[in-house]
């Protein structure tokens, strides 16, 4: 049976809604946030009108409704990415998590140690290891991009050496959407004794994954681009590199016991959530993960293939448009960039949204990438399930339009 | 359709007034806007704090071109204060806060979008940035 994308917009309903005087809404900027479902709204509704509470000290039974479902929040997430629970840290998003990576695992890197980037990289997983540069002396080395916007896995045995301590790439790339070949890291990681940390904000969007079995290290990505909430994130990290790791920030929470002298800090993973957790985000998060587990997944990759596609040959029928990222449909996700000669990505976002059509435009927090490329930026187009023909008619005919104008 | 791509907004973008560099400039700085990636080079000559001659290359949207624009237009002859009120006073009337300043008036409909209000900006805090760097220098 075909993908019912009618039944799963039904679901979603920010796109049956439509402000005074605007065209209908074509939102293809998911891969900045996606929307919500009702069941993820419900879920969090609830939860803040019978369980509202703190966790894990009250004894009242508001505070253990909390608790219970907090932590059922943290086995979900174990669950979606196929990890044990004690290995997933809530954080505020990707970039604090990989932010938690790069001070604590950080910490026990010594001066010369190296660790591994690619050009594609968001700047949160950038401006956290030049921070730790910057602290402890390490090296931090760049993998380039190949021309159609993948990271360049064949430069992996000129940068990967012996003191080379963490790889740490995307697992999608968030301009180009190219998909990382994971495999191929962590057998170059393996062969010094690295660690391998994935920035995984693209792609989980898409579906539960198995960690464990994809051999990394650490795991980061966040609520609110998996139809979840913002301000929650999750750092799934290995349970043996966690044990090992100081806390991140100090405070309630993340302590075993405090005496005026010193502190005894919790087993992992409570020791590097230091005060209040943000809870209902959590919640929000696990109902997003439960209720994308349950979408027809297969169908979803297949439908997202056919769009992407209409996209890609719509957009490279038209004149000054150039497609940043891969061009076939192999190893990418449903994230495309390009650029409309002469135009800057700022104005043809702006025009497009006139159309109801929402991209972004610009360097995505990734400016190296940008410059790599001698571009300001580019308009990229990021698909969710929930996505249909109509949005990319309306992006081809929004850019018709752009070119009629300016 | 967008509002701000009127015709006369699209010809003061397209005149580009002032644009390309100055030999031996007395300040020069390249400013870049950290939300998009633009970017603007802004040189400028000066007789104590005014500005005798200016020049500019610039990467950048056509609300910043346009501004830019409107700043190769007027900025030689004033001083530094002067421009620095200027930008005090866009700032004001893209935050409904005042009227339009003089040759500001087509920027009206950028004042509905946030996100544009600093690359309006962005010309100014090149000169900005261009007469702090010579001061440091």
């Amino acid at each position: 049976m075909a993908f019912d994308v009618a039944a799963v917009r039904a679901q979603f309903p920010i796109l049956n809604h439509t402000a005074d005087g605007r065209p209908p809404l074509h939102y293809l900027d998911n891969g900045a946030t996606a929307q919500m479902p009702d069941a993820v709204l419900a879920a969090m509704q609830a939860h803040e009108t019978t369980a509202r509470s703190n966790v894990h000290r009250s004894v009242h039974r508001l505070a253990e409704a909390a608790t219970r479902a907090y932590e059922g929040a943290r086995q979900s997430m174990a669950r979606f990415v196929g990890a044990a629970a004690e290995e997933i840290v809530f954080t505020s998003g990707t970039t604090a998590a990989i932010n938690l990576v790069a001070h604590c695992f950080g910490a026990r890197l010594q001066a010369g140690d190296e660790v591994l980037v690619s050009v594609l990289e968001h700047h949160s997983n950038i401006v956290p290891w030049q921070m730790l540069r910057e602290r402890s002396g390490i090296v931090l080395k760049a993998l380039p991009a190949t021309e159609d916007g993948r990271i360049d896995l064949e430069r992996l045995d000129d940068l990967v050496t012996p003191r080379t301590r963490l790889i740490a790439l995307t697992h999608a790339a968030n301009v180009t959407g190219a998909v990382t070949d994971v495999a191929r890291v962590v057998e170059a990681a393996q062969s010094v004794g690295a660690e391998v940390l994935l920035d995984g904000a693209q792609m989980v969007p898409h579906g539960p994954l198995d960690v464990t079995a994809l051999g990394v290290g650490f795991y980061c990505f966040s609520g609110h681009k998996m139809f979840g909430p913002n301000g929650i994130g999750v750092l799934r990290g290995r349970s043996d590199l966690l044990a090992d790791m100081p806390p991140f920030m100090g405070g309630g929470e993340m302590i075993a016991h405090v005496s005026l002298d010193r502190t005894r800090y919790a087993e992992p993973p409570m020791r590097f959530e230091a005060g209040t957790p943000p809870i209902t985000p959590a919640i929000g998060m696990a109902a997003a993960a439960e209720w994308l587990t349950g979408q027809d997944l297969a169908g979803a990759e297949a439908h997202l293939a056919a769009l992407t596609a209409q996209a890609i040959d719509g957009l490279s029928a038209m004149k000054g448009i150039s497609v940043i990222g891969p061009s076939g449909s192999q190893a990418r996700l449903p994230v495309i960039s390009f650029t409309m000669d002469p135009l800057h990505p700022h104005d043809v976002a702006q025009i497009l949204d006139s159309h109801g059509v929402a991209v972004r435009g610009g360097h995505h927090c990734a400016q190296p990438f940008m410059d790599s490329r001698d571009i300001a930026g580019t308009v990229r187009a990021s698909l969710a399930l929930y996505n249909d023909t109509d949005d990319i008619d309306a992006l081809l005919h929004g850019l018709e339009q752009v070119r009629a104008l300016l | 359709m967008s509002e701000i791509y009127q015709t006369a907004f699209l010809k003061l973008a397209g005149r580009a007034s002032g644009a390309g560099r100055l030999d031996a400039p007395d300040a020069t700085a390249t400013t870049h806007n950290p939300m998009c990636g633009d970017r603007i080079t802004m040189d400028l000559k000066l007789d104590g704090e005014r500005i005798v001659a200016l020049g500019y290359e610039i990467r950048a949207c056509l609300v910043c071109q346009a501004s830019a624009s409107i700043v190769g237009e007027t900025a030689v002859g004033r001083t530094l204060s002067d421009l620095s009120e200027q930008r005090e006073a866009i700032r004001a009337y893209l935050k409904s806060e005042s009227e339009a300043p003089v040759d500001y008036s087509d920027f009206e409909p950028v004042k509905a979008h946030i996100s544009r209000h600093h690359c309006v900006l962005l010309p100014y805090q090149a000169i900005q940035d261009a007469v702090s760097a010579a001061i440091s220098d």
